[in-house]
């Protein structure tokens, strides 16, 4: 069973064609990367997955679970990490991470959880620091570690280094690889096309809402003859 | 899971900051009362005043010594300029002159002058001075010469003759007889009563939707409402604890600037009293109902911010979302507090019966006369109303709108949540 099957999703936005037709697979276990420019459809492809958009047309499984129907039990096993997400600000990062965890387990297993995602964000003493007071690198490794502390068997990770330095950037591509080589599935996009080559096993590359190819990073490369994900990239969006 | 929304709803409103700001509110409406308080006190004490008497006959006598007993007077005698500095200087209020010819003109069959002249000291209305307690101070003194005169030229009493006739009247309200009492009285009674509920309320449904639209807009603008909602809870303990933190909330907040506020009220008004004895009062139903109608006209509310907050993309947004919310509630509030719902012409009433936040404010003083049907058909609006408000709420929760805060064209009629 594939983690994550998309099949022939459409999606409109003010009259205006978002998706279409798109289909692509998430194996268990694998890091699948979604590319493209700016407005190609990426975010509104995860917004669907992670149960946030309706799914106009085509169908949406994960792990077996379809949408729109089973909505609920997809939330208990996926996790979405938005770009430029926030946590609330007058809330302490382990009140924060205290308060995901409710939703998920009680008692020792939720300050199991809370143990986890402390260790993930990484954030020393400063995880008893209000979260207004974080900068942007703290928030995402917070947020990092709110996405992975859970053991979801999916993760959708929208630009998940997004604006952070080449240390953090670093940091949070260490944490995603050694979830998904615990088993987690993970579904993520970036502008950074260095990420993607290095973390994903397998690529999708959308463009005007559309798939315009797939496969694995040597795949790619040999296919349009390119050096590396860039120019594969630039040469089927230019 | 509810507990712990609702515990985080109420925490996000009740910042320190909030709650400093509405007790400064608070304490502002506290300081403006008593200045107001001690301003009213002072207009209402016995006036000081310097008297010249430039005539020194023996019904300029008569009028001096009444108007002494009722003041505090700072300088009697014949000197202007002496009696003028000595109040300037006590800070009093007035000036009264009894003129040279007051006796011989009113010995000759015509009416004397007395002299005021007002020490003001400035423009504001706390700084207001007594005109009311010296004009009658010169009207007794007036009065007490007439009673000499009356004495002097005639064997009645001076009282007859000062007030020959008096009158005993009783009022018809509502087929309620209320002995004793004038419409004036009923009315100015019933209103200082109850024309505090309207206000109360008004800064609980402000407070309380306020509440809620900011929580969405701060979801938006922190971006933490798409985690929210791909978290495994519904949609609707989403909403519903989004509304039980707003009524708490505002429900805290509306309290700490009432407290404030009732302070201010009853500084301007004075305490208010009387009802009973002219029969208007509430038994337990009575309370129960108009609880029922604040706490169902809450939600009403509250769930129709819900609604509103989705418009909302950020906290400042939000803000401005709150004026059709402010503008009903205190359209309710004025209309109740100035008008009787009975008066109203049916238009009027049809209106007003729609404005859900306007039954609590109604709701006392119609059961103070037994007008239980109109009560009762409020509430049952504002059930229906609240029911309907919940559902397009949760309607809304479960399309893409709460996400994208647009209208989306072109989409079939498919939902991706439940």
């Amino acid at each position: 069973m594939s983690a994550l099957a998309v099949e022939g999703i459409s999606k409109h936005i003010s009259g205006k064609q978002i998706l279409n037709n798109i289909s692509f697979q998430v194996k268990a276990g694998e890091i699948f990367g979604l590319i493209g420019p700016n407005g190609a459809g990426k975010t509104t492809t995860l917004r669907t997955v992670a149960t946030l958009l309706q799914v106009e047309s085509g169908s949406v499984s994960i792990f077996g679970y379809k949408l729109p129907g089973e909505a609920g039990e997809i939330r208990k096993i996926i996790s979405y990490l938005p770009e430029d997400a926030g946590a609330y600000k007058n809330l302490k990062g382990r009140e924060y991470l205290e308060f995901i965890a409710s939703f998920f387990a009680s008692g020792s297993r939720g300050k199991d959880l809370v143990k986890r995602g402390i260790e993930i964000a990484a954030l020393g003493d400063r995880i008893d620091d209000r979260v207004e007071a974080y900068s942007k690198g703290m928030m995402r490794r917070l947020l990092v570690g709110r996405a992975l502390m859970t053991n979801p068997r999916l993760a959708i990770l929208d630009e998940p280094s997004s604006g952070l330095d080449v240390v953090n950037a670093q940091q949070i591509r260490r944490i995603i690889k050694q979830a998904a080589s615990e088993g987690l599935s993970v579904l993520l996009s970036s502008h950074n096309m260095l990420e993607v080559e290095l973390m994903c096993e397998r690529i999708a590359l959308i463009n005007q809402g559309r798939i315009v190819a797939q496969g694995t990073p040597s795949e790619l490369k040999e296919s349009y003859r390119a050096e590396n994900i860039e120019e594969v990239f630039t040469s089927l969006v230019k | 899971m509810m507990y712990t929304l609702i515990k985080k709803e109420v925490k996000e409103l009740l910042s320190k900051s909030s709650l400093v700001f509405f007790a400064a509110m608070a304490l502002v409406f506290v300081f403006m009362g008593n200045m107001l308080s001690a301003s009213f006190e002072e207009s209402t004490a016995t006036p000081m005043v310097a008297i010249i008497d430039q005539d020194a006959s023996p019904l300029s006598d008569i009028m001096i010594s009444v108007m002494e007993a009722g003041s505090e007077v700072v300088y009697s005698g014949s000197d202007t300029q002496t009696g003028r500095s000595q109040l300037e200087e006590a800070g009093g209020a007035a000036l009264i002159t009894i003129p040279h010819d007051f006796g011989a003109l009113i010995d000759s069959g015509e009416q004397a002058q007395v002299e005021v002249l007002w020490l003001m000291q400035g423009a504001g209305m706390i700084d207001s001075i007594p005109t009311g307690s010296v004009e009658a101070l010169i009207q007794a003194g007036a009065n007490a010469v007439s009673a000499a005169l009356v004495a002097e030229h005639s064997s009645l009493d001076p009282e007859i003759v000062l007030s020959p006739v008096s009158y005993s009247y009783d009022t018809l309200f509502k087929g309620k007889m209320i002995e004793g009492a004038s419409p004036g009285m009923v009315s100015g009674v019933l209103s200082m009563r109850t024309m505090f509920i309207p206000v109360v309320i008004m800064m609980l449904i402000v407070m309380g939707s306020s509440s809620v639209i900011s929580s969405m807009g701060l979801e938006k603008e922190n971006r933490t409402l798409e985690t929210l909602l791909t978290l495994p809870v519904s949609r609707s303990h989403i909403i519903i604890s989004k509304i039980v933190g707003s009524a708490i909330a505002g429900i805290v907040m509306g309290a700490i600037y009432m407290v404030g506020f009732a302070s201010y009220f009853n500084s301007i008004t004075g305490p208010a009293g009387g009802l009973g004895d002219m029969g208007f009062t509430l038994n337990v139903l009575d309370y129960l109902l108009i609880a029922l109608s604040l706490f169902a006209a809450l939600l009403a509310a509250l769930c129709a911010s819900i609604i509103l907050g989705t418009f909302a993309s950020s906290y400042r947004s939000a803000q401005t979302l709150t004026y059709p919310m402010i503008g009903l509630a205190m359209l309710a509030m004025l209309v109740t507090m100035m008008l009787d719902f009975s008066s109203l012409s049916f238009p009027l009433q049809v209106m007003v019966f729609l404005i859900p936040f306007s039954h609590p404010m109604i709701a006392m003083k119609e059961l103070m006369v037994g007008n239980y049907l109109l009560v009762l058909a409020g509430i049952g609006y504002l059930v229906v109303i609240t029911a309907i408000l919940v559902v397009i709420a949760t309607r809304i929760f479960t399309t893409d709108r709460v996400v994208l805060g647009m209208s989306i064209k072109g989409r079939k009629n498919t939902r991706a949540t439940a």
